[in-house]
């Protein structure tokens, strides 16, 4: 398996994350004053990372590497990144609800987001090794 | 559940590489299973029965109560 450039792949998207939602928070006053360019400026976002998704995806189906086993280790993956980010996003949503804390909602979003993807590569990575 | 996956395939001078191509699976996947932290499917249990041509309980051994 692609162990190190996995590991390399989780540290760019926890990079990357932490980046986009700083950059975000600071760009979304400006840019809320010119909607659209707001609007394009996520979905080219959203477009560009399903790009990206795909390409690797398709590139792992490629190398012949997928089996069942390897099937297992990603459902087992999923089940821990789904609940990572449902319990985050259930957290977040609890606290926009029932405190008066102010918290930088986009920041937080993208965070999970990423932080998801991350927790997946992570629990790919610790059952291979396991399984 | 035990094998003996390692001997039988000894026994045919075959490679983890070789019976991974053979079987369409990857070389992680046959040390998975002969170091017994992996459990193949019955339908990969059974294609490793037909490689080595015996019969499943031959190389896998279930026992109960085992998770």
């Amino acid at each position: 398996m692609w162990s190190r450039e996995k590991r390399l792949l989780t540290v760019v998207l926890l990079v990357a994350g932490v980046v986009l939602g700083i950059g975000l928070e600071a760009l979304a006053d400006p840019l809320e004053e010119q909607n659209l360019a707001w609007v394009a400026l996520l979905v080219g976002l959203v477009v560009f990372g399903g790009a990206v998704g795909h390409w690797g995806s398709r590139r792992f189906e490629e190398s012949g590497e997928i089996d069942e086993r390897f099937r297992e280790i990603e459902r087992r993956a999923s089940r821990w990144s789904h609940g990572a980010l449902t319990v985050g996003v259930g957290l977040l949503a609890l606290v926009l609800l029932v405190s008066w804390v102010e918290v930088p909602v986009a920041a937080l979003l993208w965070a999970l987001l990423v932080g998801s993807v991350a927790v997946h590569e992570l629990s790919v990575e610790y059952y291979s090794r396991r399984m | 559940m035990d094998n003996e996956l390692k001997v039988w395939r000894a026994k045919r001078d075959v490679t983890q590489g070789e019976l991974a191509d053979e079987l369409d699976v990857s070389r992680q996947t046959i040390n998975a299973i002969e170091r017994g932290r992996y459990d193949p499917s019955l339908e990969l249990a059974f294609e490793l029965a037909d490689f080595f041509d015996c019969a499943i309980e031959d190389v896998f051994e279930y026992e109960e109560g085992e998770e």
